[in-house]
């Protein structure tokens, strides 16, 4: 099952791990953290939000992010686990870290939260090159 | 003349100035009193110097390396396909990256990502399309 050259299950595994990962970092790992430096309480959080519509996007999002790094290894030519980890950390580096960055550098955000995000997204990233290496 | 990941380091040089200046006239000129109303900037404390030119010139320059480096891996060449593979770049990484605060900060006003968004597709398009002449 490939669509432009990227297998859709390796695809959807990855959307799922971009959310798991998410879930996992601003969840037990580093959520109170991340909550204190936003200046968000459980209360504030849950505000008027409709739940669905926020996962909506996140998965979404989470879609369109790994549809990319699967065509960025395919494209690649990436083979092997620690080839295609390497190509997703750098895709990370080089796009991913210096969009993060602009809102510590320009809207001064604490560099400990930009840290903390530094961390999901490498994270996904790097399991997101990791499952896609199963499946070349 | 140099070459970075088989780009002439000159091309290289122009599209990393002209992504950070993008920025700069985005942001400090034609979107300025939009963008700081809905992103709540404090402008009463300057950013600090190291801040502005030291790691805020190294984000585009990090972008461009690695636009050079996609389109090497890629085999990319010409105007069309550089520019292509930049906007996919753009969406598929700098767009996502941004749209996560849009889908889990609740104070993140919509209104931004336009802003924030057209930046990032205006500066990698561009930078795709110099470097594509560097080829």
């Amino acid at each position: 099952m490939e669509f432009f050259g990227i297998n859709i299950v390796a695809v959807l595994l990855a959307t799922a791990g971009f959310m798991a990962v998410g879930m996992l970092w601003y969840g037990p790992l580093f959520g109170n953290r991340w909550m204190t430096l936003n200046g968000f309480t459980r209360e504030s959080l849950g505000e008027g939000v409709n739940m669905g519509l926020v996962m909506a996007k996140g998965v979404t999002n989470s879609l369109v992010a790994a549809v990319g790094i699967g065509v960025a290894l395919a494209w690649n030519g990436q083979d092997g686990l620690v080839d295609c980890m390497i190509a997703a950390a750098l895709v990370w580096l080089f796009f991913s870290a210096t969009t993060q960055m602009l809102a510590h550098v320009w809207e001064k955000q604490p560099l400990e939260l930009t840290l903390i995000n530094f961390g999901n997204q490498l994270a996904a990233y790097l399991l997101a090159g990791l499952i896609f290496s199963f499946f070349r | 003349m140099p070459r970075i990941f088989g780009h002439n380091l000159l091309f290289v040089l122009a599209a990393f100035i002209v992504m950070y200046l993008i920025g700069f006239a985005w942001y400090g000129m034609i979107f300025q009193e939009p963008y700081q109303a809905m992103s709540g900037m404090d402008m009463e404390t300057p950013t600090a110097p190291w801040r502005m030119y030291g790691v805020g010139l190294g984000i585009p320059l990090l972008a461009v390396l690695g636009l050079a480096w996609v389109f090497d891996k890629f085999g990319h060449v010409g105007l069309m396909a550089c520019v292509k593979t930049a906007l996919g770049v753009a969406v598929f990484f700098a767009l996502t990256t941004n749209l996560y605060a849009l889908a889990y900060d609740v104070r993140y006003p919509p209104g931004l990502l336009w802003i924030d968004g057209g930046h990032l597709l205006v500066g990698y398009g561009v930078a795709g399309a110099i470097l594509s002449f560097g080829k």
